[in-house]
């Protein structure tokens, strides 16, 4: 009888530990609940895995309320494990969030590293047009420099030429300015006649025409004053010789006093009376005694040495 | 009075069982995992999270079973515990999926790093006038 009853209560109790173990923590609530923590712990599921942490969080619930209810081992496995798994989709959720947030900054960070590279590219395009540009500078200022060289080595050879032509060119150039004053090219050097219709008979005054003559030897000695003048008078064989000596030298004084008026300095010029001496004509007839009446202006060469009579 | 006794004890064990758990029809349940299961596998999780995938597939096997061998209760479970591991699997295939594209993405972005860096180097010769 005894056994009997022991044996019922045994009974009854095993039947009651099969819906509910011995108090203590169940391991199938406890997994899910460290699930459910990791899940509760990730920010990105707070975010954007909410409902499916709320699934999760209200599985737990079910599950921790059976099992303090009824102690089912079973019931409890399957909804603790439901819990488990919605803890872990929305930590899945929560990871995928996060995922997705990366790759939006990779995303964003490929188009700066592009924008950069396009930069650099431009940057490059850039150094390379400007050195590109600086060697064009380069060249140009060669070219320059060339250029400037070559005009200078022409300037120099212009300025030779130019120094040779005048040299050369001096002769001719005192030829061609007394032409108007009728020069003649004699073996002495240039000669400028001047007859004696330039003066008053028997006077050394200057008639007002000669002036022009006068301004005009001025002029061309200005122009070539490397040249120097000897003033020679003359006259015809009517009267006396010594008269005809001072008649002369009054006449060459004259010209030389006009010169000087002129700015030309007196070192420049030198006078000779000659009277009747070396006539250039025949004093038998009027037309030869006035050609012999005259002044001849002789001019020096280049380096101002007169020649002689 | 032993007979009494006995009966008595027994009802209360039938209760008491019966109080663990009720034991409506698993159809629902079932229909619910098949959809889930479906949905993973629309969103690629054959490919990405397979083992979820086949233990949700598993599952719903063993509830059609049991649900046809007229065990409802272990038939729900088990379409119920289907149900979440389609889920998951669903979960976890689109965590898989941005996974891939933020490792795809560094790559690139590291080689784009590379090549800029190799263009510097190259070009850093060169004297800026």
């Amino acid at each position: 009888m005894n056994t009997t009853r022991t044996l019922i209560a045994t009974a009854t109790l095993l039947t009651l530990a099969a819906c509910q173990t011995t108090p203590g923590p169940n391991p199938d609530l406890v997994a899910a609940r460290s699930s459910l923590d990791q899940a509760n712990g990730n920010p990105y599921v707070a975010r954007s895995g909410a409902v499916e942490l709320q699934s999760a969080q209200q599985a737990m619930t079910r599950a921790d309320a059976a099992w303090a209810a009824d102690r089912d081992v079973e019931q409890t496995r399957h909804l603790a494990y439901l819990a488990r798994k919605r803890a872990d989709i929305a930590l899945a959720i929560g990871i995928q969030a996060q995922s997705d947030e990366r790759v939006q900054q990779f995303t964003a960070e490929r188009e700066k590293v592009r924008l950069q590279a396009r930069t650099s590219e431009a940057d490059v395009a850039t150094a390379s047009a400007r050195a590109a540009q600086a060697d064009a500078r380069d060249a140009q200022t060669a070219a320059r420099n060339a250029q400037t060289d070559s005009q200078i080595s022409r300037d120099q050879a212009d300025a030779a030429r130019l120094l040779a032509l005048k040299q050369s060119g001096r002769a001719e150039g005192l030829e061609r300015d007394l032409a108007d004053l009728k020069a003649q090219k004699t073996d002495r050097g240039m000669v400028v006649t001047l007859s004696d219709v330039l003066f008053d008979t028997g006077k050394s005054t200057l008639q007002p025409g000669a002036q022009r003559s006068v301004a005009q030897l001025v002029q061309v000695l200005i122009r070539h004053p490397e040249r120097r003048v000897l003033i020679e008078g003359f006259t015809d064989s009517v009267g006396g010789e010594e008269m005809n000596m001072k008649l002369s030298e009054r006449r060459a004084q004259t010209f030389q006093r006009e010169l000087m008026n002129g700015g030309i300095s007196a070192d420049r010029i030198e006078v000779r009376a000659w009277g009747e001496a070396n006539p250039v004509a025949d004093n038998g007839s009027a037309a030869g005694r006035q050609r012999n009446r005259r002044v001849e202006v002789l001019f020096s060469d280049a380096e101002g040495h007169l020649a002689a009579r | 009075m032993k007979t009494l006794i006995l009966t008595t004890v027994l009802a209360t064990c039938a209760i008491a069982l019966a109080s663990c758990g009720s034991t409506p029809s698993a159809a629902p349940s079932i229909a619910a995992g098949a959809a889930s299961v479906e949905a993973a596998r629309s969103a690629g999780a054959p490919e990405l999270d397979a083992v979820d995938l086949n233990e949700a597939r598993s599952k719903l096997e063993k509830a059609r079973a049991l649900a046809a061998a007229g065990d409802d209760r272990a038939a729900m479970r088990m379409a119920e515990q289907a149900d979440v591991d389609a889920q998951l699997a669903r979960a976890k295939a689109g965590t898989e999926r941005s996974r891939l594209a933020v490792a795809e993405l560094e790559t690139g972005l590291q080689t784009l790093r590379d090549e800029l860096n190799r263009a510097a180097a190259k070009q850093a010769p060169r004297p800026m006038p």
